[in-house]
């Protein structure tokens, strides 16, 4: 009887442990945040499996510790990515092209054309923003502060929903906001002589938050796409950018590779 | 809302992901209360050993830290931990998070299931133990035959209702990138940004799993019952 008790909870245990290391996923594994274009992307490819992860840098983490083969993601945060995570190679092949654009309320049509006319008025002042952020001139960063929701005082108040943790758009340093979203946000709302509310959530959650909750517009690196429009307006592209494909240092696989196609047959193919 | 729903369920072949996400839940539900059972009937009988020599009270001292240590920490961090700080640090890649979300909620259900375990061996009477040594049966076997087999009887209903806890908090292993039954559904959503229908119909599927699993353990109950008579 002992014996037989003791046999069975080994064979459970057995089990349980053959359950776990039962493969049933194929393909290349590729590492993605989730509600991102690079996600929908990775998801379009054949042969391959998608992870989701809370942030890209969680993925970028993942990928170094072996559970993923590859991350897609947008170029201009991968560099950023590159800096705080050793280990990290971009192979310098666009798989996409596309239009960063600020999320804007539908019901709020003057909105949209106030925050146009101060990205043409601007400009300047944009893209010196996007320098000093893309050249890494940390000295000349300027920090950004919220100020607290207040549902009373919402025509007094530019809320604006983002993702803090997506260098070098916008991420938080203590109760700071950074970044060039950030910096464009406090832009805007000097401009239009608001409050500026920073609403931070998770990135999936960014798009649909817009025009409720008393949320005006979304700066959080978003891309422009029909799904998106059918949801929420957008301002005139303020950044193009590309998706990239990283891999880990010690990977050669992708290093031969010149084109998009030849890229895309070694991921699918593995 | 219900077209857009039956588009993505349907044309878009939503529901491979679903039942898939289904499979993962019941998975990680299933095995990690087995582990549970073993780690939880290990440290009970550890428990509720006399303790007159050290080596029992040395053993009783590991159980009781054990026990704090994962009821006193909530699941996710546990999750967490495993997957981010021990995966790396022993050095070991996994295909998924799936077994590492197995692992860690049998280690969690273990602390609870001793619990519940102690109780029910403790809820048998001291006499039946008394009785099996005065007729010469040694504490093993008083133990296993006489004692364990009224105690499970017992916390049958209890442990049912483990596994029902088991199957809901499934729904925390996303933090660890696995796509479980609430993100299979969250993911139907995502395009359109509308999630009424998805998140409806993830708690009618939870609802559904919950009511048959409830329904299996009061049957085996009325079984078990039968003896009584």
């Amino acid at each position: 009887m002992k014996k037989l008790v003791a046999l069975m909870l080994a064979l459970i245990l057995c089990l349980s442990l053959a359950a776990c290391g039962a493969k049933e996923e194929t393909g290349a594994k590729i590492a993605v945040q989730k509600g991102t274009t690079s996600f929908m992307y990775a998801d379009a490819l054949k042969n391959t499996t998608t992870t989701t992860y809370d942030t890209f840098a969680l993925a970028a983490k993942d990928m170094i510790n072996g559970n993923a083969d590859y991350l897609f993601v947008d170029k201009t945060t991968a560099k950023a990515l590159q800096k705080e995570i050793t280990g990290l190679k971009i192979i310098e092949i666009a798989l996409s092209s596309e239009n960063y654009g600020i999320g804007i309320d539908k019901n709020q049509a003057d909105l949209k054309t106030k925050i146009d006319q101060i990205l043409t008025d601007k400009a300047d002042e944009i893209n010196a923003i996007k320098e000093k952020y893309m050249n890494g001139e940390e000295d000349k960063y300027v920090g950004v502060t919220s100020a607290t929701k207040d549902g009373s005082k919402a025509d007094q108040q530019l809320v604006v929903a983002t993702n803090a943790e997506f260098a070098p758009w916008e991420y938080k340093e203590g109760t700071e906001f950074y970044g060039i979203d950030m910096e464009i946000a406090k832009l805007f709302a000097d401009e239009l002589g608001l409050e500026l509310v920073i609403d931070d959530m998770e990135f999936d959650a960014v798009v649909g938050a817009v025009g409720k909750q008393n949320v005006d517009i979304a700066m959080s690196g978003i891309t422009i796409t029909t799904e998106r429009l059918q949801v929420i307006n957008f301002s005139e592209p303020y950044y193009t950018e590309s998706i990239v494909c990283v891999v880990k240092d010690s990977n050669t696989e992708l290093d031969a590779v010149g084109t998009v196609v030849d890229m895309l047959n070694v991921i699918c193919k593995k | 809302m219900w077209n857009e729903f039956i588009k993505q369920f349907i044309t878009l072949r939503g529901y491979e992901n679903v039942l898939n996400g289904v499979w993962v839940t019941l998975r990680i539900a299933v095995f990690g209360l087995l582990i549970g059972i073993v780690i939880g009937t290990l440290i009970a009988v550890v428990r509720v050993m006399p303790k007159y020599k050290l080596l029992p009270r040395i053993l009783d001292k590991i159980c009781v830290c054990y026990i704090e240590v994962f009821r006193g920490t909530p699941m996710v961090v546990q999750l967490l931990i495993g997957y981010w700080v021990l995966l790396p640090a022993l050095g070991i890649t996994v295909d998924s998070g799936v077994p590492v979300a197995i692992i860690v909620f049998g280690l969690n259900s273990g602390a609870y299931v001793s619990e519940i375990m102690r109780g029910g061996i403790q809820s048998v009477d001291p006499g039946q133990m008394e009785a099996g040594r005065a007729v010469g049966l040694t504490y093993a076997t008083t133990m296993l035959k006489v004692v364990v087999p009224q105690a499970i009887k017992n916390i049958l209903p209890t442990l049912g209702n483990e596994f029902i806890v088991l199957i809901k908090e499934t729904s925390i292993v996303s933090f660890i990138a696995v796509t479980d039954l609430y993100k299979s559904f969250k993911q139907l959503g995502d395009p359109t940004y509308d999630y009424t229908m998805p998140y409806l119909m993830l708690a009618l599927t939870y609802l559904i799993m919950v009511l048959l699993i409830s329904w299996g353990v009061r049957a085996l109950e009325r079984k078990m019952k039968k003896s009584e008579r």
